[in-house]
């Protein structure tokens, strides 16, 4: 088992009291396996892929990557967790503006410190695999939504993580990008990539094995 | 991972043209200024390196006790000091006594006043100086034997090639034939001993009298030791010379009236190395100068870094999101901060380059308000590299390390949603806007206040009037100046453009003859003692409270005293009053005539002293005061320099007007008001550019608030009004922290002059509203710009 989350809550301190986001999460993913979390705005989809993706810590419960407790971990194993374990997909994208495709898709490799020799015949691997080495010199602000999504892709994937973290990946993509994206996924899916996506779009969602409910912070 | 962080940081830099513009140009404003310190700094501590013996020579200093005042350190020291320091001191080696002094050298090219230096053989075996022909230190054992450097030989006999020449040289004890024995290179700029001929010692004018007199002081004593010696090693040795020598009178103090307990001699050795930063001495550079400069461009860098912080703080925001992304792909904060220290580093070595290029131009204009010779080209070595890393090192770590770690502590998701925990972030940017105004307020406080005293000096009444008068000084033998100086008063009164004329020894600001004595009753006078022929008072314009004015016929029998002298020495009936004891029995003692006006003939960071005017028949009038008419004044001089050289063939005549020599009082002030009031403008041109920067963050952050309250009905006033009421806030605030300090600097800086402005709340508002108008102005521009903006564009922009 890859994921296992126990009573996880979240809730932030407001003038009124707590306000939960989640509550009471109990969930298991086994490794291999593509989940989709589906629910409306608000229903906390995007805090549990963060709480997921160690990039928040939850309020309560307990929270095992890999059989480890995630909570115990310092900032610095962390950020190598995320270096060397995760990819994130968002839906606004989140390339670095003032970096070229290729050096877009790099960066990651920078913070692992691969030597650059490798460094270079992955990322040619990559801009091989989804096409985009025509753009590899163009900045996000010359791509399409689709393209940038696509080089978003191919940046979380070039660390060949275990596990893949989508935010709404096609959230602001034309229907028709979208489905390449969810090729995708299927594809990665199918060459072992465990991956977790939040999305309220039911079409989308059909794309993975299995898809749990998220409403106003609890399971249902 | 470096390539990286350059390309981004480049591209950024590109991208916000307008930050990326201030920060670079203020910063390297700031470095310019530092460089520019760093290259005076390592061209004062150069000074006489070029000595091989350096770590051993040693000069002989004389610390003179002053009752209640601090100590003077004087260089002069009595000539027989040197024979005994020599046979007491198994560790001094070698000596060289020095004497300054002027000659007329009669050339190939004519005659012309030169400044000269007398010593001893082993000057030449202590210090390295380039010979180019001869043997400087067998020159110096003859008593014809001259000394000549390459730049004076050349204006005086057109060549180098000069040994076995003959030379004659006129000084007050008479003409004299030297024969050129040594031809040397002329000194370094950085030489501390300038020089342009030596002549042996004992051919000083006054050598007899001072060989074996331990009552007069006017030599330096130049020593070498074996090794290393501390300054106060030598201690014993001199108090047993001093106790041996004592002074046979009771030494008076230089400022005050009363006899002081302590020893008149307290020498001690300073290393040669120190002399040149030696404040107590005062023969090189002040380093007080030094750290004036350093402050200046410590304020100016600190500014630009406040600038920079700001900005950096103001526009973090735009930075989240891209630190979220680096998070969320493995960036540790050290990446983080590392990345953002980068950026910082990138910016300043543009900066620096620019400073450079800035310097490159503007060397030439420093090198003539500073009197120095910097270059970029020779100053830069590994020590200079050195310093400039360590500065960059310090800028970087200084502007960077507060927005890096910021950044770097920024939990990933937050970021990533613009969100920044750290409520105190506005506090904090408030408060370095603050700061920022407080720094240009300081700045402007202190330019304003030099300015107002420096003008105020110059333009303070000194009780005579110092325009149109022009200083002549004749330069010849002591028996014949008297003869000449007349000679020379005919010559000018001729002329039409002239009105008066008067003979003095001293002008108004040159040099002073203090002469102290007892009358019977055991009472110490003191008192400032000047010989002036009759038409003294007129010429200067000087007035007459009491009693008489000099008459032709009278002699140093009679005297003038100034109102100083009569209130300091409690003088009742002043007119008639004997000062005996004057002439310590060598002759008549003089009768007060009259009583004149104070008048300042010295600097006005000292008060006016007690002084005495004395005609003397026979006195050694040095100089001539000329009051010429105010037209045509360069025809009047033409004139009067062809008719000297007629009536006076060979004998060299110097001239300049009065006001210039009493401006040249002030001329470090002048040189640092100069700077300061650079500084003034640079300062805030640059707070205004970091205002301007933070103008634009503060409209831009508040674009949609602007369009909703356009869309309710505000006012183009009241959206200018809105965004200038912070601005015009935290510099009221500013104000509050400058003054108190600017205050306190200036009235410690003022206390130094015994005639000073008042310190008035006007400089402060001044100040304070120069910088208010700059802010409001400069916020104003990013203001109406918001303010008339379409508010539908404003809200579509959100």
């Amino acid at each position: 088992m890859l994921i296992q989350l126990i009573d996880i809550e979240k809730y932030y301190q407001t003038g009124a009291g707590k306000t939960f986001v989640l509550r009471n999460i109990n969930l298991e993913i086994d490794q291999g396996e593509f989940v989709s979390i589906m629910g409306p705005s608000g229903a906390g989809k995007s805090t549990l892929l963060h709480i997921l993706g160690v990039l928040d810590d939850p309020s309560g419960g307990s929270y095992l990557l890999d059989g480890h407790e995630v909570s115990s971990l310092s900032d610095k194993h962390r950020g190598e967790l995320r270096r060397e374990m995760i990819g994130f997909i968002f839906q606004a994208y989140h390339l670095i503006d003032e970096l070229t495709v290729y050096e877009n898709i790099e960066t990651p490799l920078l913070y692992r410190k691969v030597k650059s020799a490798e460094r270079r015949g992955m990322v040619s691997d990559i801009l091989d695999r989804f096409q985009i080495v025509g753009k590899k010199d163009l900045f996000p602000a010359q791509l399409s939504g689709g393209q940038q999504q696509v080089v978003g892709v191919a940046r979380a994937l070039i660390s060949s993580p275990r596990l893949l973290l989508a935010d709404e990946p096609t959230g602001n993509l034309s229907s028709k990008e979208g489905e390449t994206i969810m090729g995708l996924f299927k594809e990665l899916h199918e060459a072992g990539t465990t991956i977790v996506q939040a999305t309220h779009s039911e079409a989308n969602a059909a794309w993975a094995d299995r898809v749990i409910n998220l409403q106003d912070g609890w399971i249902t | 991972m470096l390539r990286n962080y350059l390309i981004s940081t480049l591209r950024r830099l590109r991208r916000a043209k307008g930050f990326t513009a201030i920060n670079i140009i203020g910063l390297s404003v700031g470095l310019t200024g530092a460089v520019l310190v760093l290259l005076l700094v390592q061209y004062e501590l150069g000074f006489d390196q070029h000595n091989d013996k350096l770590d051993s020579l040693h000069i002989v200093i004389n610390r003179v006790a002053r009752p209640g005042g601090s100590d003077r350190h004087s260089p002069n020291v009595p000539m027989p000091l040197a024979p005994e320091l020599l046979s007491q001191s198994p560790q001094i080696v070698r000596s060289a006594r020095l004497a300054i002094g002027e000659m007329i050298v009669h050339g190939d090219e004519g005659s012309f006043e030169e400044g000269v230096i007398f010593s001893e053989p082993d000057l030449f075996n202590m210090f390295s100086f380039e010979v180019i022909s001869g043997d400087p230190a067998a020159a110096l054992s003859r008593p014809d034997g001259l000394v000549i450097t390459r730049e004076a030989a050349l204006k005086h006999f057109g060549t180098v090639d000069l040994i076995g020449q003959p030379v004659a040289l006129t000084n007050p004890a008479g003409r004299n034939e030297f024969q050129v024995l040594a031809v040397v290179e002329s000194p370094p700029v950085q030489s501390t001993f300038q020089f342009r001929m030596v002549l042996p010692l004992q051919t000083h004018f006054a050598f007899a009298r001072r060989e074996l007199n331990w009552n007069s002081s006017n030599s330096f004593l130049l020593v070498e030791t074996a090794g290393a010696v501390g300054k106060y090693d030598l201690d014993e040795t001199f108090q047993a010379i001093v106790q041996k020598n004592k002074p046979d009178r009771a030494h008076v103090d230089a400022q005050g009236q009363q006899p002081t307990d302590r020893p008149y001699w307290n020498f001690y050795l300073l290393p040669f190395e120190d002399l040149h930063l030696s404040a107590q001495v005062g023969i090189g550079v002040d380093p007080r100068v030094l750290a004036i400069l350093a402050a200046i461009a410590g304020l100016l860098l600190t500014i630009a870094i406040f600038n920079f912080v700001l900005l950096a703080l103001g526009r973090l925001k735009s930075r989240f999101v891209e630190v979220g992304i680096r998070r969320m792909i493995g960036a540790s904060r050290g990446n983080l901060t590392a990345m953002f220290l980068a950026e910082v580093l990138v910016t300043t070595l543009f900066a620096l380059g620019l400073s450079f290029i800035i310097l490159e131009f503007s060397l030439p204009a420093f090198n003539r308000l500073l009197g120095r010779e910097l270059a970029l080209g020779a100053m830069v070595d590994v020590g200079f590299w050195a310093a400039v890393v360590l500065l960059i090192s310090l800028l970087v770590l200084a502007a960077g390390i507060f927005p890096a770690l910021r950044l770097a502590s920024m939990r990933p998701v937050q970021a990533m949603h613009g969100i920044d925990s750290a409520s105190r972030k506005k506090g904090a940017l408030r408060v370095g806007v603050i700061f920022q105004f407080s720094l240009a307020i300081f700045i402007l406080v202190t330019a304003l206040v030099f300015n107002s005293q420096m003008k105020f000096v110059l333009e303070q009444p000194l009780g005579f009037n110092q325009s149109q008068i022009v200083v002549y000084k004749i330069a010849t033998e002591g028996e014949k100046i008297s003869a000449w100086s007349q000679r020379l008063k005919e010559v000018l009164l001729r002329d039409r453009g002239v009105r008066s004329v008067t003979k003095t020894s001293v002008s108004v600001s040159r040099g002073f003859d203090r002469q102290g004595w007892y009358d019977r009753s055991k009472k110490f006078w003191r008192a400032v003692v000047r010989d002036v022929d009759e038409s003294y008072l007129t010429t200067m314009e000087i007035s007459l409270l009491m009693g008489r004015d000099f008459r032709e016929q009278d002699d140093a029998e009679v005297v003038l005293v100034n109102q100083t002298f009569v209130d300091q020495f409690g003088l009742e009936n002043p007119i008639g009053y004997l000062l005996d004891g004057f002439s310590y029995g060598a002759g008549t003692d003089p009768t007060i005539i009259g009583v004149v006006d104070d008048y300042n003939f010295s600097s006005l960071y000292s008060k006016v002293q007690p002084m005495m005017l004395r005609k003397r028949p026979a006195g050694l009038y040095s100089y001539l005061l000329a009051r010429i008419a105010p037209d045509d004044v360069n025809g009047t001089l033409q004139r009067l320099a062809d008719s000297w050289k007629n009536a006076a063939p060979g004998i060299p005549l110097t001239y300049n007007f009065l006001d210039e020599d009493i401006e040249n009082l002030y001329v470090v002030e002048k040189k640092i008001r100069a700077v300061t009031q650079g500084a003034a403008i640079l300062a805030l041109a640059l707070a205004a550019m970091g205002l301007l920067g933070m103008a634009t963050i503060e409209v831009s952050r508040r674009t949609k608030e602007i369009g909703i309250r356009k869309v309710l009905g505000a006012s183009v006033p009241d959206i200018m009004s809105l965004l200038s009421r912070r601005m015009v806030l935290s510099n009221l605030l500013a104000n509050i922290i400058a003054w108190p300090i600017g205050w306190m600097v200036m009235q410690k800086w003022l206390g130094l002059f015994a005639y000073r402005i008042d310190l008035g709340l006007g400089t402060f508002v001044m100040a304070g509203l120069l910088a208010l108008a700059i802010a409001v102005i400069t916020v104003s521009t990013q203001a109406v710009r918001a303010a008339t903006a379409n508010p539908v564009d404003s809200l579509r922009y959100e």
